[in-house]
């Protein structure tokens, strides 16, 4: 992700506090950001235009187990991040077989996040 | 009177010689003068007494020629004319007298015989002259005899008497009936006996037919018989040769009497007597008898054996032998007995044979009966058990004559035995094997108890619970619950149903267990069986599901919670490092850090609480715990060097393997070894273990840290409990360590010594034990 353009990260985040922070966040860093609400508001947006990058949560309307695969589908290079609310290793092993790129458990730092992107 | 005559005829016989002799002598003696030969008429008048008339005649010459001898045996003298003389004229006299006596005899004689020929005459006119003579003789003979029974007729009579007398005693007096009848078979004498016998008095039966007494179907043999008896010509018939008759008494009854008869002839008159006895009470006994034995015969031919007389020889040779005995060993009673072609010797079996020797010989020497059970083989070959029992039957000398004995197969009994046998071991052995601790108690003391109820109640012997009272091996809480229900078992409940009661083994401890009972009745009383079931184990299970349950629940809750506190949360630690980015006011920095702060605490305790929460079923098998030792102190490897923390390893070579879940384990070491490098802060020793024990490996884990107080070391397990600062522990550490430690059926155990530092052992099951 070359930092002279502006990339586009799609915001996947059902709690508005959350997904107000992450925005507020990335936009600082210059990212050009799409936001949704669930799983399926992702889903559209992603046909719509495959952005650089997805930061999502998993936990969601439309979300769940196999939410990551789907996206998966219809995005096979963007790189996919996610994060949920305490999960545990066996989910952790889960979403990163189905084609996530980084999980992090939250809360998460937003140092560490930043990184990952 | 003809006695007298017969006495002077025998003194005329001696007379006339004597009388003749005499006169010779005198006539001798005397002068010639004197005339005594004129006596010589004596003699000759005394032969008129003779029978014969001839007899005067010969002793007339005989007189004459003694008178004239004696002459010259005289001295002739003066006298000799006048001697002869004498004589002449004596002479003379002499012969006129016995011519006198011959014409007298014989006109007398021809007077008689004139009488008698005229008698003869008179009745038939044929009989001889000589046959006069012997008449006469006869009629002589019989005056004589006439005058002799004249003499004996009183004493005669007098013995007849007696005689009648006796007779007639003894008819009465005899057992025997009597009865005479003639030849018409009329009665004529009839005893007392017979009256008895008959039942009819001998005035009513003298002069009736001997058939009256006599059934009708016999009346026409016994008339036969008689016939045949009387022309038999024997005089007596015994008893019994007759057979048995009937006889019928006036009453009508028949009987069976037994009869001797004899005939006698008097006055041309035959007459039968007859000797009856009434047999009916011998006949009863007869066939009583016979039917007895019959029965013996019947009882000793169903005997399921035989019975035996025999010799006390090694072959046991029998002298009576009951029929049974072919059933027993297929050889006749015949073979034994008459051909000898066996022996019962023989028959025993070879290995019983001296043994059954010496225990008859043991009995028979000390007289006592002998029983004894041995094997047989048959005819057939097969082996068949007996049983005997006999005696010794000893002579007057007291030796030992006969053995006699019953002797029986028990092959069937035996074999029923040994089934029987087998039945009640297999009985025991299921109760032996029974899960259950079986104890049966009787009033309040135990009889019996299993091997499961020995080792339950912590004995190495039944004799350490046997005889005791059953409170004592139960729990005295339980003791009026125990009360109740062994009045209701008495009472009549057939069983009283499962319930939990506490036992107390030998040892004193208490021990959970499940106890059932049943009333039952045997031969001795009533009896009540207890099944009891050690539930510690169970209930130990139950306790730990609850406890599981419960952490699931927790889990539940936790995994629910954790996503509506972890999105929050973020939102809280992202706003506050968003805002300590933008602002540049210390106070305000330090807030907001104690604020991030304060979400990363919660977030480690929420992620110890998941970790309890959300265990998930361990994947136990067979687990190298070397490896799993060396792959967690790796992990802390960059730790340990900072704090300087010494590391020895002492494991076994080589460690048995645990049954174990290998991600649990790892977390096992992980909690204890963070707990000893925080124990550690200024450095130290960290010494972790591997040793095998019996059916469990030992895991230590040791450090020589600040060590655990006294009134800590009871609470380190218990959840939330910590003694780290604030912010540091969750108190879930130890908790979690010792829930997998305890769900793997090990122990987790701790030590501190104060300022020594803290030892961990655990103990968990070596896989081998557990497949």
């Amino acid at each position: 992700m070359a930092r002279g353009k502006t990339a586009v990260v799609l915001i996947v985040e059902d709690d508005r506090e959350m997904r107000s922070l992450l925005c507020d966040e990335f936009c600082g860093m210059g990212y050009q950001l799409r936001e949704a609400r669930d799983g399926d508001e992702a889903f559209l947006a992603v046909l719509q235009s495959v952005p650089d990058a997805i930061l999502t949560d998993l936990r969601m309307p439309a979300g769940g187990d196999d939410y990551i695969s789907r996206l998966r589908t219809v995005a096979p290079t963007c790189p996919i991040v996610v994060m949920t609310a305490f999960g545990d290793a066996r989910l952790r092993a889960q979403v990163l077989k189905a084609g996530a790129n980084a999980y992090f458990d939250k809360p998460v730092h937003i140092a560490e996040l930043k990184n990952c992107v | 009177m003809k006695e007298v005559d017969r006495l002077v005829m025998r003194a005329v016989h001696w007379a006339i010689p004597l009388l003749t002799i005499g006169i010779f002598v005198v006539d001798l003696l005397t002068p010639v003068g004197i005339a005594v030969s004129i006596l010589y008429v004596i003699p000759l008048l005394l032969t008129v007494f003779r029978s014969k008339e001839q007899e005067s005649l010969y002793f007339c010459c005989l007189a004459t020629s003694l008178l004239w001898l004696g002459l010259f045996f005289k001295v002739p003298g003066s006298s000799l004319l006048y001697g002869v003389l004498n004589r002449t004229l004596g002479t003379f006299v002499l012969w006129i007298l016995a011519l006198g006596l011959i014409r007298f005899r014989r006109l007398q004689h021809e007077a008689g015989k004139a009488e008698q020929e005229l008698t003869l005459q008179r009745v038939e006119c044929a009989h001889a002259e000589g046959l006069m003579m012997e008449a006469q003789q006869a009629r002589d003979d019989a005056d004589r005899e006439a005058v002799r029974a004249v003499v004996g007729r009183k004493e005669a009579e007098e013995q007849l008497l007696v005689s009648q007398l006796r007779l007639e005693s003894i008819i009465e007096s005899a057992m025997d009936a009597i009865i005479t009848v003639d030849e018409e078979q009329k009665v004529v004498l009839f005893n007392r006996a017979a009256e008895q016998m008959f039942g009819c008095s001998a005035q009513e039966a003298i002069g009736q037919p001997l058939d009256r007494f006599l059934p009708t179907g016999y009346r026409e043999g016994h008339r036969r018989h008689m016939r045949e008896f009387g022309q038999s010509g024997a005089t007596s018939r015994r008893m019994g040769k007759l057979g048995t008759v009937m006889g019928l008494r006036s009453s009508g009854e028949e009987f069976p009497i037994e009869a001797a008869i004899s005939h006698i002839a008097v006055e041309h008159q035959k007459y039968y007597t007859v000797i009856l006895r009434d047999i009916t009470d011998r006949k009863q006994t007869e066939e009583a008898h016979q039917e007895s034995q019959r029965q013996l015969s019947t009882l000793m031919s169903n005997l399921p054996g035989f019975v035996y007389r025999c010799r006390n020889d090694r072959n046991w040779t029998f002298d009576y032998l009951s029929e049974g005995v072919s059933d027993l060993t297929g050889y006749t009673a015949q073979e034994y007995l008459v051909q000898r072609s066996i022996s019962y010797g023989d028959n025993t079996h070879p290995g019983d044979r001296e043994r059954v020797w010496q225990e008859i010989q043991a009995a028979a020497a000390q007289r006592r009966p002998y029983e004894t059970t041995y094997r047989i083989l048959t005819k057939l070959g097969e082996v068949k058990s007996v049983w005997e029992r006999g005696e010794g039957i000893y002579a007057a000398d007291g030796t030992l004559s006969y053995l006699e004995g019953f002797v029986t197969d028990i092959t069937e009994r035996k074999r029923a035995e040994h089934l029987l046998r087998q039945s009640e071991e297999r009985y025991r052995r299921l109760i032996a094997i029974s899960p259950y601790a079986i104890v049966v108690i009787r009033g309040d003391r135990v009889l019996f108890a299993n091997d499961q109820a020995i080792k339950l109640f912590g004995a190495v012997k039944a004799d350490e619970i046997l005889g005791r009272s059953v409170m004592d091996l139960f729990h005295p809480d339980h003791h009026p619950a125990i009360r109740e229900r062994i009045h209701e078992l008495v009472e009549g409940r057939a069983q009283v149903p499962v319930l939990e009661e506490k036992i107390v083994t030998l040892s004193g401890r208490s021990v959970d267990a499940e106890v059932s009972a049943a009333r039952f009745t045997d031969e001795e009383g009533p009896a009540i069986l207890v099944m009891l079931r050690d539930i510690s184990e169970r209930k130990r299970l139950q306790e730990q599901l609850r406890k599981t349950e419960r952490i699931a629940e927790l889990g539940t809750v936790a995994s629910g919670m954790a996503h509506e506190i972890g999105t929050p949360m973020n939102v809280i630690l992202g706003r506050a490092e968003y805002l300590m980015d933008r602002v540049t006011e210390e106070p305000i920095k330090k807030g907001l850090q104690t604020i991030v702060t304060q979400v990363e605490r919660i977030t480690r305790v929420m992620n110890q609480l998941l970790s309890f929460a959300r265990r998930k079923t361990p994947e136990r098998g067979a687990l190298d715990l070397k490896q799993v030792v060396e792959d967690s102190l790796e992990m802390f490897h960059e730790r340990l060097a900072r704090s300087q923390i010494q590391v020895e390893l002492r494991l076994a070579e080589p460690c048995p393997m645990v049954l174990a879940d290998a991600d649990q384990m790892s977390q096992v070491l992980i909690n204890l070894v963070m707990n000893a490098v925080h124990a550690m802060p200024d450095g130290g020793t960290l010494r972790v273990g591997l040793a095998s024990e019996p059916q469990m490996v030992r895991l230590t884990v040791a450090d020589t840290g600040h060590g655990i107080p006294r009134e800590v070391i009871k609470k380190i397990f218990d959840p939330f409990f910590t003694t780290k600062e604030f912010g540091k522990g969750t108190g879930l550490g130890l908790t979690v360590v010792k829930g997998i430690i305890e769900e793997h059926q090990g122990s987790i155990a701790v030590e501190s010594q104060g300022e020594m530092g803290t030892t961990f052992t655990i103990l968990l099951p070596m896989a081998e034990s557990k497949t």
